[in-house]
C-alpha cells in the first residue's frame, strides 16, 4: 500500500532528478547549504586525540589555530588567530600576538591562558596528536608562557627554525574552549576527552548543530564569527557519510552533492569529462609507496634495488592509475622541503632486476609476500606480480582489512610472520623533512622500537642521523645539503621503500562551488567558510 | 501458551550468552588493533597503552568478558570505539532505519509471494504459473547488491522518478522521534510531505530486499498449495459443492502456509545479510551500515552490539512464528 501511494505520488508531481553524465548543472534545493559526501567520517572533535582525515574534514569548520598555510603553499604560514609573531636569533623562543576580540562559539574569550590550557592539555593527555607540539615541547606547563591576556610566548628550548609551521599543522593545534574541558572534565586523565570526542566549541565559522555519526554531520553558522559574514558564504554545510563510490558519483550528477570524495579511476575519467564539475587534480604531500621490508630474502639493499627495478611505474600510473595518481620525483614528495628533484630514479629494468636478485643472493623461484588493505595496493600487487614472474620469482598477495594492516605495520612480529612488502602512503604533519621521514624509515619507529610506521625495520645509520639533526637544524642550506645525501641513500644505495606516486586530490567539485584553494598539507578537507555558489 | 513463551524466553538468555561468548572471543582474536586505530598513526607507545585503559582493552580478555558480561545484565554494552557515544544510544538511532526498512520489505515480500504463489498453483501448467515462477526464479537468482545498482540506474539515473541514498532528502527535518520509524512518525505527528518523502526514499531500497523474499514466499507457497489442492478434504470440500473462493482460502491456504511462516523466520536471516549491502549502496544510516563500519574499525564492543541485537530479533521473530503456527493449525502442541 506504501509503495503503490508513493509510486502513485511521485508520478502524479514528482520532480525529476534525472543525473545522466552530463547533468549536474541542476539544483533541486537549497542554493546557500554545501552538501559534501564522504566515503566515511568519524565523530571525535577532542584535538588532542582527533588524528584522522576523516575527522579533520568536519573540524576544518569548527576549530581554528593561530596560524595556518598561506593558500596552496606547503611552507608559507599567514596569521589566523595571531595577528602577528616574532622570534629570537636563535630560533628557539617564539612569540605570538593574538587577534583582539576573538570569542569560541560559547562565549568564552580567546586569550593566551586559553592557547597555553589547551597545548598544555593536549600534550599531557597523549591520546596521539601530542607527538606534533610535543616533541619541541615536553614541558608545556614550563615552556608556553602567558606574556599578557594578549601574547602568548613558546620558549622551547632549542633552536626550531619553522615552529610557525609546526602550529600550521593540520592535527593536534586546534583550539577548544577552555571552559568546555574543564566543565566536562572527569578527571586528570581525561579533561573533557570524552565529552570533545562528540561535542565541539572552536572559534571556528560553523558550529556543529547536528551530529548523526555514519550518516551526517550539520554545520552551520556561528552568528557571532570574528572574521564577520561579510561576502558570500554557505548558510550551512551537510556532510554526508557515503560509502559507494558510485553512490556518490550519481548523487553528485543529479545535483543532491556539491562536493564528493572520488571513486575509481573510472569514475574520475567519467566526472572530468562532464563540463558541470571540475575535478581537484591538485598534488599534495601524500606519496604512496610500498615498503621493501629490510629482512628475509630483502634484507640486503641489492635486492631491495631489485624490487624497485621491477615495478612498471609509467605503465602503472598510466594504464592502471588513469593519470590519478602522478609519478613520485623521488624518495620524497616534491613539495616536501628540501626533496631533491635530481635524485636517482629507477627505469623499469627486469634484466637488471634479474641481476641484482643474483648479487643479493636472492634465488629464482623464491615467493615474496605482499599486503595491502581492501580498496588501496590491489593493482600494484597484481603488475608486481606479473613482473616477478618474468624474472622467475612469484608473489603472493594478501588482503587485509584497513584496521588488521594497520596492526601488522606497527606490531614487532618475526621475521617469518611479516610480509615482504605493504602498499602504504604517508604524508607530514608539517612541512619538514625530519617529521616526514622519521616516523616511517627511522630506526627508532620501527615496530621492535615503537609501534611507529617503519614497518620495514629499516636501519641505516646516517640516514637517522641527518632525521635526528634535521629537527633542530636552523640553517636551511646545511639542512637541504644533508637530505640530499639522505635521498640519494634512500633512492639509490639502500632503498626502503619503492616510490610509487604522489597523490592528486581528485575531489569532484560542482562548478558553481566557488573559492576552493586547494593546500598539499590540508589534504581532503576544505576551507568551508572560503567556499560560496558563484 | 504462557509456559512456551516463558520456556522460550529463558532460552533466548543463553542464545544471547552463546552469542556474546563466541562473538567476543572471536573479535579477539581477529587481526586489527582497536587501540591502534583510536589513537592515530603518530601515537607512541604510552598514548596507546593509555587509549587501552580508557577503553579496558589492557585487562585480560577473560576479565573484560566478565566485566562486558556484568555491564550487559544493567543493559550496558559498552562505548563504541568509532562514534565515541554508548553502543545502546547508537543502536537506538541506528535500529529504527532498519526496522523500517525491514519491516516493509518482509510485508511486501511475503504478501505479495504468497499471492503469486497461490495464484500460480491455482493455475498451474498455464502461461500465469509460468510467469510466476520466472519472477520466483528471478528474484531469488538477482543479487541484492545487483539489484540496487540496476534500480540507481533505471528510477533514479536514468527516470529521475524516485530518490536515492539516505531516508530524507537533503536537508530535510526528520519527524518528531516517537518510533523512529519515520513513516509512522511522520503519519502520527501530521508531517504528511515528510511521510512522502520518507516514503519515497523506502521504495528502491524495499524493492531490492523484496525480491527475493518475493520469490523464495512464491516458490513454497505454490508448491504447498499444489499439495494441498491434491488432497483428499479438498476434493471432498469441492465435491460438497462450496464455493471456489471459501474452498481456497478457508480450507487451502490455511494449511498450505505452514511452510511459509516457517521460512518467514528463517528469512529474517537473510533479509539481515542483504540489509548488510543494501544499506552501503543505498547510504541508509541503519545497523547494517553500522555493522559495516563497526567491523572494518574493529569496533569490538559495536560489533557485539549488532550480533546481539540480530540474536534477539531473531529468535523473538521465530518464537512469533512458533505461536502462529498455533494459530494456523490448532492441533498442533508444544510439549
Amino acid at each position: 500500500m506504501l509503495l503503490a501511494l508513493v509510486v502513485a505520488a511521485t508520478a502524479c508531481g514528482g520532480s525529476s532528478n534525472k543525473a545522466s553524465e552530463t547533468s549536474g548543472g541542476k539544483l533541486n534545493r537549497d542554493p546557500n547549504t554545501l552538501v559534501v559526501a564522504v566515503d566515511a567520517f568519524n565523530a571525535d572533535f577532542d584535538p588532542a586525540s582527533a588524528y584522522l582525515l576523516s575527522e579533520a574534514l568536519i573540524w576544518r569548520g569548527i576549530y581554528e589555530s593561530l596560524v595556518r598555510l598561506k593558500g596552496d603553499s606547503a611552507s608559507e604560514v599567514e596569521p589566523l588567530l595571531a595577528d602577528s609573531w616574532e622570534t629570537n636569533d636563535d630560533k628557539s623562543s617564539w612569540t605570538f600576538h593574538l587577534h583582539p576580540g576573538v570569542t569560541f562559539s560559547d562565549g568564552t574569550p580567546l586569550d593566551a591562558a586559553a592557547v597555553k590550557a589547551n597545548y598544555v592539555r593536549t600534550i599531557g593527555l597523549e591520546l596521539g596528536t601530542q607527538f606534533i607540539l610535543g616533541s619541541f615541547l615536553s614541558e608545556p606547563q614550563k615552556q608556553i608562557v602567558v606574556v599578557d591576556p594578549q601574547t602568548i610566548r613558546f620558549d622551547v628550548g632549542r633552536p626550531v627554525p619553522h615552529f610557525d609551521v609546526v602550529l600550521a599543522a593540520q592535527y593536534g593545534i586546534g583550539l577548544v574552549s577552555p571552559k568546555v574541558f574543564t566543565e566536562h572534565s572527569k578527571g586528570p586523565k581525561d579533561q573533557g576527552h570524552e565529552y570533545l570526542q562528540s561535542h565541539a566549541v572552536g572559534t571556528g565559522p560553523y558550529v556543529m548543530t547536528t551530529l548523526q555519526p555514519g550518516n551526517q554531520v550539520v554545520l552551520e553558522q556561528n552568528p557571532n564569527y570574528w572574521r564577520g559574514w561579510s561576502g558570500k558564504h554557505f548558510k550551512k554545510v551537510i556532510i554526508r557519510s557515503i560509502p559507494e563510490a558510485s553512490t556518490r558519483r550519481q548523487l553528485l550528477l543529479a545535483g543532491d552533492v556539491d562536493i564528493a570524495y572520488a571513486g575509481s579511476p573510472e569514475d574520475t575519467a567519467a566526472i572530468r569529462k562532464n563540463p558541470n564539475f571540475f575535478v581537484g587534480d591538485f598534488k599534495n604531500l601524500d606519496m604512496t609507496y610500498i615498503i621493501l621490508g629490510a629482512y628475509g630474502p630483502l634484507e640486503k639493499p641489492e635486492a631491495r634495488q631489485a624490487m624497485s627495478y621491477l615495478f612498471p611505474y609509467e605503465d602503472f600510473i598510466n594504464s592502471v592509475q588513469k593519470g590519478t595518481l602522478e609519478r613520485a620525483h623521488g624518495i620524497f614528495p616534491d613539495l616536501l622541503l628540501t626533496a631533491d628533484p635530481n635524485t636517482f630514479l629507477y627505469d623499469t629494468d627486469p634484466d637488471k632486476a634479474s641481476q641484482l636478485f643474483d648479487q643479493a643472493g636472492v634465488p629464482k623461484g623464491t615467493t615474496f609476500t605482499y599486503e595491502y588493505y581492501t580498496g588501496f595496493g590491489k593493482e600494484a600487487g597484481l603488475v608486481l606480480q606479473q613482473q616477478l614472474q618474468q624474472v622467475g620469482m612469484h608473489l603472493k598477495i594478501v588482503e587485509k582489512s584497513f584496521s588488521a594492516m594497520n596492526a601488522d605495520l606497527t606490531t614487532d612480529r618475526p621475521v617469518a610472520q611479516r610480509a615482504n612488502m605493504y602498499y602504504w602512503g604517508w604524508w607530514p604533519d608539517y612541512n619538514d623533512p625530519s617529521n616526514y621521514s622519521w616516523v616511517i624509515v627511522n630506526s627508532d619507529a620501527a615496530p621492535d622500537k615503537c609501534p611507529c610506521y617503519n614497518s620495514g625495520y629499516y636501519h641505516n645509520e646516517r640516514v637517522d642521523e641527518i632525521i635526528n639533526a634535521g629537527f633542530s637544524e636552523t640553517d636551511d642550506a646545511k639542512l637541504e645539503a644533508s637530505f640530499k645525501d639522505a635521498q640519494d641513500i634512500m633512492s639509490r644505495q639502500d632503498p626502503p621503500v619503492i616510490p610509487v606516486g604522489q597523490q592528486l586530490d581528485e575531489t569532484y567539485f560542482r562548478k558553481d562551488v566557488k573559492g576552493q584553494v586547494f593546500n598539499p598539507l590540508y589534504i581532503l578537507t576544505w576551507d568551508y567558510y572560503a567556499l560560496s555558489r558563484g | 501458551m504462557k509456559r512456551l513463551i516463558l520456556r522460550r524466553l529463558l532460552f533466548m538468555v543463553f542464545v544471547v550468552w552463546g552469542v556474546t561468548l563466541i562473538t567476543f572471543f572471536l573479535a579477539r582474536v581477529a587481526p586489527g588493533d582497536p587501540a591502534r586505530f583510536i589513537a592515530g598513526p603518530h601515537a607512541n607507545a604510552a598514548a596507546l597503552e593509555h587509549v587501552r585503559e580508557i577503553y579496558g582493552l589492557d585487562k585480560p580478555v577473560p576479565v573484560q568478558y566478565w566485566r562486558y558480561l556484568g555491564d550487559l545484565v544493567h543493559g550496558d554494552l559498552g562505548t563504541s570505539f568509532l562514534t565515541h557515544r554508548p553502543v545502546v544510544a547508537d543502536m537506538r538511532d541506528f535500529l529504527p532505519a532498519t526496522l523500517e526498512l525491514a519491516i516493509y520489505a518482509l510485508l511486501l515480500g511475503s504478501l505479495l509471494g504468497v499471492v503469486v504463489g497461490v495464484v500460480a498453483a491455482m493455475f498451474r501448467g498455464s502461461a500465469i504459473d509460468f510467469a510466476g515462477r520466472l519472477l520466483a526464479i528471478g528474484g531469488l537468482s538477482m543479487p541484492a547488491f545487483w539489484l540496487a545498482m540496476l534500480f540507481q540506474l533505471i528510477f533514479y539515473v536514468h527516470l529521475g522518478w524516485l530518490p536515492f541514498g539516505g531516508r530524507l532528502d537533503t536537508g530535510a527535518a526528520a519527524p518528531p522521534h516517537l518510533t523512529g520509524l519515520y513513516t509512522v512518525d511522520s503519519l502520527l505527528t501530521g508531517h504528511f510531505g515528510t511521510f512522502l518523502d520518507a516514503g519515497r526514499h523506502l521504495v528502491l531500497p524495499v524493492l531490492t530486499l523484496a525480491l527475493a523474499e518475493i520469490g523464495l514466499m512464491a516458490r513454497i507457497t505454490r508448491t504447498s498449495m499444489l499439495e494441498v489442492l491434491g488432497e483428499d478434504y479438498v476434493r471432498t470440500a469441492k465435491a460438497k459443492g462450496l464455493p471456489r473462493r471459501r474452498v481456497l482460502w478457508r480450507h487451502s491456504l490455511r494449511n498450505a502456509l505452514m511452510p511459509s511462516v516457517t521460512v518467514l523466520g528463517l528469512e529474517l536471516g537473510l533479509l539481515a545479510g542483504g540489509v548488510f549491502l543494501v544499506e552501503t549502496i543505498f547510504a541508509w544510516p541503519g545497523l547494517g551500515r553500522y555493522a559495516y563500519d563497526a567491523i572494518r574499525a574493529t569496533d569490538y564492543n559495536a560489533t557485539l552490539g549488532v550480533t546481539l541485537a540480530i540474536a534477539v530479533v531473531y529468535v523473538v521473530v521465530n518464537l512469533l512464528v512458533d505461536l502462529a503456527y498455533l494459530y494456523l493449525d490448532p492441533r498442533i502442541k508444544y510439549s
